[in-house]
């Protein structure tokens, strides 16, 4: 089991919405974002992101071991409604998984965010160079 | 600074600048031209020789003929920069001019120096009509096309130095687009050419020379042709490629020569080329090939080509090089300009990806390199040609370890072939059958069906035939279109493993007979067809009399590239991938040099690793070759390692490049595993966001990085992909659930794609129409007939032949995948599927038309309906099965034997049930080899009863005896019969005609014909075979007779037995009447038999009814396939009593070895005797040859079998 946390800005409460009926789609949980106190790892400090009050949600689900191909196209359609909707607020949506570096939903396609969800990335040195 | 030489009416201008004062004029005078034309004399002397005093010398007298300005000439001499002298000329050049441009300017020399050796360039520039604005470069990077021509292989020319110099000179950090034409021919090289829109250099390695050789006139390079002879290649050729080519480069010996006639390098120039860089005489070869090095050096750091080559002309002179005047630089009104621009944007890429070709188009096997690609082998494919060529030998085999590409050797010796010879691809099943029908898709002749039904069944029965078969195909059906048979990959099945001692393998027992036929057919037929085969391996097969029959061919060996090929194939893979000019060619190398020396002439493994590095994928690469350095650390060899390290490294370098790929990416290669086709790459283009991938573009990129996706090109084949075969395996496999899912995904657009002409003229089939359909199939009696007339008549109506040949893919797309409505079912999808294909039997259409409806989300009812057909029918079929178990047995085995997992299946679902062995046993089998088809039949029938496992052991015995003349292991399975069947005549009586006739062992034959008769007293087979054993063997005329007539009154209408009652009656009895009654009544039970035609025209001659015998003997004739015996029989009866008397048919048989062994021919002798036939001893010893096998060496005894001609 991996711990999953979503961290934004406290203002989407549109998006935490969204996250919250993925969560739950996905890995069967509730969720409910409550203000950060603990602090999530930002991967960058882009400009301002520093100076929002960030709301914080917490999943604890299965990412490893590969889908069912059926599951795997209901995914990537809701990661991709997701993904949309956090892109017409253009605002930052952190997602951490387990002990790795959290990563911004802004700047992820479909295809990377079902990368980072299916917890298999590919070699660390085998980025196309 | 530039100086420029110019005619003006009768005055030669030399300029140093645009002012009128900076231009000296000097009167062409007869003296003067008569001195010029001297120096070019001399020259023409001097040139070949090494003396460079001698050529500062005409130097020297060329600089004092411009030298009239003094101080103008002195200020070019010593300008800084490049100094260039242009000669100017009209397109049409006058006397005068044509004289100045044969004058060696290149030799100019002052004060004991030639002008060029210093380290400011001299360039000599020979301009063809009036300067217009240079051409701009339009690339950033050069594009070469190079092409090498040595008709014959005589040239003797190293080109293949050439070529690699050229390749080194391209080796900085810059690198150009190069395609290397192995065709030697102009005409290929113009296709490519046109294919790629435009090319900055054409440079062509080859001789030149005069057609002419007295006038020296008609000046042409010697090209090749598509067999390797010379095709010269003039002038008018090259036109049509002036506005695709910027600069020519005629590597080629007086290419740029004046007589009286222009060099061909001028009238090129003047034709619309840019530049023309030629030889003014015969150049060293060495010379060349430095020249052209450091030409294309200078060209790839964006020089101009007179700059290019004044430098390459220097560089010769530096070392000493002879002929390094030589060389000669034409430019056309827009010449003189760089032919490359660095600031250029880089071109779009305009190539396809490395494609595979096919080498059996009609099948769609076979995947081989394509041409751009496939690089070298020229020799292998000129011996190859010339072996056919010269038809010295029956056949050619390509040899040599796996993956050197002999294959796509095959394929390209194919492509010089065709389309005067059509191929004809033999490759996984290699029997008679699998041959003829292969033969039969080259044929177009109406009577093709029929014909080779006909054929395929007396193989079957007759596989001695089958040379005779094959001969006669060739000569007569494959006269005028000729084949090229290719028998691909023998080593697979055909070949024994080769043992570490031997150096030839040994050819399988069960593949001896067809490999002999083969070999001796194309050895023997007078055709123009030729035969190829591919092999790892050198092998032999001894006929009968114990010579090595692969001595009839000749053996080509395929080695492993040289450093130079390997070098040329990964330029040509270079120029497949995206923006080749962009690459890092550092990096290239240096991975190039690890990729060569740990694949260690592994061409698999090296193919597979060049891939990430044309993906520009470094560090997987990386990662991958330090995998395989560890693994193979301490070993030294520098020789390839063994098939199974090969084997190990390559899954090992796969596994690594999937292991780097991102979640999405594995999964769209699990997805691509499914298929072991190709499909179009817009199938998943279409598919992306259903097959849950949202930017599938990026995901097919890093799978084609890695080589894990393949392209495909060929008819219907464009823009096709499909996953690398071992990468298959490296993936976790779907389960049936996910292949379903997708396959239901991909299904209704693969049909789309595949089919949009046929869904636009066809509605989709009513429920009722697919009702009627299925019970026609089910219908065992009609299913054959009716599924001929369905298959063939809709599908040549409805589909082209393309469309045709994608039907079983997409069947196995669709069905093998997708399932029916599977909540209804409780068995597993591809149970049912495999049913139903069963059912339906081998019609395509049927199973579309199943597919459509499949398809077609409205019409569900009809799906269940068909769902709960098939499971009824599954049913029924296993109740029939508990019955008959050996009939189904023997019927799904001859249906199915080429697809075991359909038969695997089968057994499984009508016999589970019975023994989880048999599965067990099933699934050990490849069904597809006949000796194992009739062994687990044997096996299966031990299951069943003594009566089935005996008649299983007669089946096998009788193959081996007749197909497989394996006659010890025949009769330990007769015995075997016997032995459970005591009491059943058939076996008793099958052995008794083998002891018979394959052991001559008449004593024992007779105990067993006894048995059998006493077995079963009314067993025609036995009483029938017994009379004739009587008769032939014995001579015991009249048991025979007893016998016969036994025969005959268990049945009456046997027309065998009638027949050879009738022969014993006239033959041997002399009863012509009675005899003609018993033929009478055989051709009223068989009217067709040619053997009984044969025979009663035979009696019909001693009868004096000519006509009527004639008219049988052509009946009999025409008969398709008839046996040799009997063609010879006809033969002879026409000799002996039809004038003219015509011997030619009847010889060529008799050669061929035709003979009718035991056939009584005396009565027709005696009868052409009293006729008066005008050679009758030579009839006399021709039966004596024909029934007795004598001496055929006596027939030459005979004028007339001399003079005879053959058929």
């Amino acid at each position: 089991m991996t711990q999953i946390q979503f961290k934004l800005a406290n203002d989407q409460q549109e998006v935490a919405d969204a996250i919250a009926q993925f969560v739950a789609d996905e890995f069967g949980q509730t969720v409910h974002f409550a203000p950060d106190k603990t602090g999530v790892n930002s991967p960058h400090k882009a400009a301002g992101i520093g100076e929002l009050l960030w709301l914080v949600a917490t999943a604890v689900a299965t990412v490893e071991g590969s889908l069912q191909f059926a599951e795997r196209v209901a995914r990537a359609k809701r990661v991709k409604a997701l993904l949309a909707l956090i892109k017409a607020k253009g605002q930052s949506v952190l997602i951490k998984i387990g002990n790795k570096p959290a990563e911004d939903l802004l700047n992820k396609s479909v295809d990377e965010t079902m990368d980072l969800l299916a917890d298999k990335k590919a070699d660390e040195d085998s980025e196309k160079q | 600074m530039s100086l420029s030489l110019s005619t003006v009416d009768t005055q030669l201008h030399i300029s140093t600048g645009k002012q009128p004062e900076q231009t000296a004029h000097i009167p062409l005078s007869e003296q003067l031209k008569k001195q010029l034309l001297e120096i070019c004399t001399q020259y023409q002397r001097l040139r070949d020789s090494n003396s460079n005093e001698a050529l500062m010398a005409v130097g020297s007298d060329l600089f004092g003929l411009i030298n009239v300005n003094t101080v103008a000439i002195n200020d070019w001499l010593n300008s800084t920069g490049s100094r260039t002298l242009t000669l100017y000329a009209d397109v049409t050049p006058s006397n005068d001019q044509a004289l100045l441009l044969n004058l060696p300017w290149e030799l100019l020399a002052n004060n004991g120096r030639f002008v060029c050796d210093d380290d400011r360039p001299f360039e000599v520039i020979r301009r063809i009509g009036k300067a217009a604005t240079p051409k701009a470069p339009q690339n950033p990077n050069l594009t070469l096309a190079f092409m090498a021509a040595d008709p014959g292989f005589d040239s003797k020319l190293n080109y293949e130095a050439e070529e690699k110099a050229i390749l080194q000179a391209f080796g900085g950090p810059k690198a150009i687009e190069l395609v290397v034409d192995d065709s030697g021919n102009l005409k290929r090289l113009s296709e490519r050419l046109n294919a790629m829109g435009y090319c900055e250099v054409m440079h062509l390695s080859c001789h030149g020379g005069y057609l002419d050789s007295e006038q020296k006139q008609d000046f042409a390079l010697m090209l090749e042709d598509d067999r390797f002879g010379v095709k010269p290649a003039r002038v008018e050729d090259f036109i049509a490629l002036s506005n695709k080519i910027d600069t020519l480069f005629l590597s080629a010996c007086h290419s740029a020569e004046i007589n009286s006639q222009p060099s061909m390098a001028m009238r090129l120039t003047a034709t619309g080329f840019n530049h023309v860089v030629g030889w003014d005489g015969p150049v060293a070869d060495h010379a060349a090939t430095a020249f052209a090095a450091e030409f294309y050096h200078l060209i790839q750091n964006q020089h101009t080509v007179p700059f290019a080559c004044a430098y390459a002309r220097k560089k010769l002179l530096k070392q000493n090089l002879p002929h390094w005047h030589l060389g000669r630089c034409y430019i056309g009104p827009h010449g003189g300009g760089a032919l490359i621009d660095g600031q250029k944007a880089p071109r779009k890429s305009r190539k396809g990806k490395s494609c595979y070709d096919l080498l059996d188009k009609a099948k769609r096997e076979v995947k081989v390199a394509s041409k751009a690609t496939f690089v070298g082998r020229r020799r292998q494919t000129k011996q190859a040609i010339q072996h056919f060529e010269q038809n010295n030998k029956a056949g050619v085999v390509l040899y040599g370890v796996g993956g050197t590409g002999k294959s796509s050797l095959a394929a390209r010796i194919l492509d010089r072939l065709e389309p005067g010879y059509k191929a004809v691809v033999i490759y996984k099943h290699y029997q008679a059958s699998d041959i003829l029908m292969a033969l039969q898709g080259a044929y177009k002749g109406p009577d093709a069906t029929t014909l080779f039904a006909t054929l395929i069944s007396q193989a079957a029965q007759r596989p001695q035939d089958f040379e005779f078969i094959l001969s006669n195909l060739l000569e007569n059906q494959f006269d005028a279109t000729p084949i090229v048979l290719v028998v691909d990959d023998i080593e697979q099945h055909i070949l024994q493993p080769l043992d570490k001692e031997q150096t030839a393998a040994q050819v399988k027992p069960e593949y001896q007979g067809v490999l002999s036929a083969i070999i001796n057919a194309f050895d023997g037929a007078d055709s123009q067809s030729y035969l190829l085969l591919t092999s790892r391996y050198r092998f032999a097969l001894p006929d009968n009399f114990g010579n090595n029959l692969a001595d009839k061919l000749a053996f080509i060996d395929v080695p492993d590239m040289t450093k130079t090929e390997q070098l040329r194939h990964w330029l040509a893979l270079l120029q497949t991938s995206d923006n080749p000019a962009q690459r890092d060619s550092e990096k290239d190398q240096t991975y190039l040099a690890q990729i060569l020396t740990h694949s260690k002439g592994n061409p698999g493994l090296q193919a597979i690793l060049y891939s990430p590095l044309l993906g520009q994928e470094y560090a997987v690469l990386e990662q991958t070759l330090s995998k395989i350095a560890q693994l193979t650390t301490g070993d030294s060899r520098t020789t390839r390692p063994t098939d199974d390290l090969d084997k190990y490294l390559q899954r090992l370098a796969l596994e690594t490049y999937a292991n780097a790929l991102s979640y999405t990416e594995t999964e769209l290669l699990r997805i691509l595993s499914m298929f072991d086709f190709a499909l179009p790459r817009a199938l998943f283009e279409q598919a992306g966001a259903q097959l849950g991938i949202d930017d599938i573009e990026k995901a097919l990129t890093r799978l084609d990085n890695f080589g894990l996706m393949i392209h495909w090109q060929g008819e219907g084949l464009d823009n096709h992909i499909s996953c690398y075969q071992i990468a298959q395996n490296v993936v976790e496999p779907l389960t049936i659930d996910d292949r379903n899912a997708i396959a239901q995904i991909l299904s209704p657009i693969l049909w789309q794609l595949w089919f949009s002409d046929a869904i636009e003229v066809n509605q989709l089939p009513q429920a009722e129409d697919i009702e009627q359909l299925i019970n026609v199939f089910e219908d065992r009696t009609q299913r054959a007939e009716k599924a001929a007339i369905v298959g063939k008549n809709e599908k040549d109506i409805i589909f082209t032949p393309l469309e045709y040949s994608r039907l079983p893919y997409f069947y196995q797309c669709h069905f093998t995948h997708a399932v029916i409505d599977r909540t209804q079912l409780d068995i597993p999808a591809f149970v049912m599927v495999n049913i139903l294909e069963l059912l339906l039997g081998t019609s395509f259409y049927a199973k579309l038309w199943i597919s459509l409806t499949v398809l077609s989300k409205q019409k569900e009812d009809l799906n269940k309906a068909i769902i709960v057909k098939v499971l009824n029918t599954v049913e029924e079929h296993k109740t029939i099965a508990q019955k008959e178990q050996a009939s189904i047995i023997k019927e799904i085995l001859s249906r199915c034997a080429y697809r075991p997992e359909l038969l695997h299946q089968a057994f499984k679902h009508y016999f589970a049930t019975l023994e989880p062995s048999t599965i067990e046993l099933l699934a050990k089998v490849d069904l597809t080899e006949t000796h194992a088809k009739y062994l687990t039949t044997i096996e299966l029938a031990k299951e069943q009863s003594a009566q089935e496992h005996a008649k299983a052991c007669g089946d096998y015995a009788l193959f081996l005896e007749n197909q497989k003349q394996d006659y010890d292991a025949a009769e330990a399975y007769y015995l075997k019969a016997i032995e459970l069947a005591p009491n059943d005549s058939d076996f008793i009586g099958n052995y008794a005609n083998f002891l018979a006739d394959q052991k001559q062992d008449y004593d024992a034959a007779e105990t067993y014909y006894l048995r059998a008769i006493e077995a079963n007293p009314n067993h025609v087979n036995s009483l029938g075979s017994y009379a004739n054993f009587l008769a032939d063997q014995k001579q015991d005329y009249d048991t025979a007779k007893t016998y016969y007539l036994k025969a005959l009154k268990a049945d009456p209408n046997n027309a065998i037995t009638l027949s050879n009652y009738a022969n014993l009656l006239a033959d041997q009895k002399q009863d012509y009447d009675a005899a003609e009654a018993y033929y009478l009544k055989a051709l009223k039970a068989d009217p067709n038999d040619a053997n009984i035609l044969a025979n009663y025209a035979k009696l019909l001659f001693i009868l004096d009814q000519q006509n009527k015998a004639i008219a049988m003997l052509d009946q009999a004739q025409s008969q398709q396939g008839l046996r040799l015996d009997l063609q010879v029989e006809c033969a002879f009866y026409r000799f002996a009593h039809c004038p003219p008397f015509n011997l030619a048919p009847l010889k060529t048989l008799v050669l061929k070895g035709a003979r009718s062994m035991g056939w009584v021919l005396d009565n027709n002798v005696q009868k052409a005797r009293l006729e008066g036939h005008p050679e009758p001893e030579l009839l006399q010893q021709l039966a004596e040859v024909i029934s007795k096998n004598a001496d055929i060496a006596k027939l030459e005894a005979f004028e007339l079998w001399l003079k005879s001609e053959c058929d």
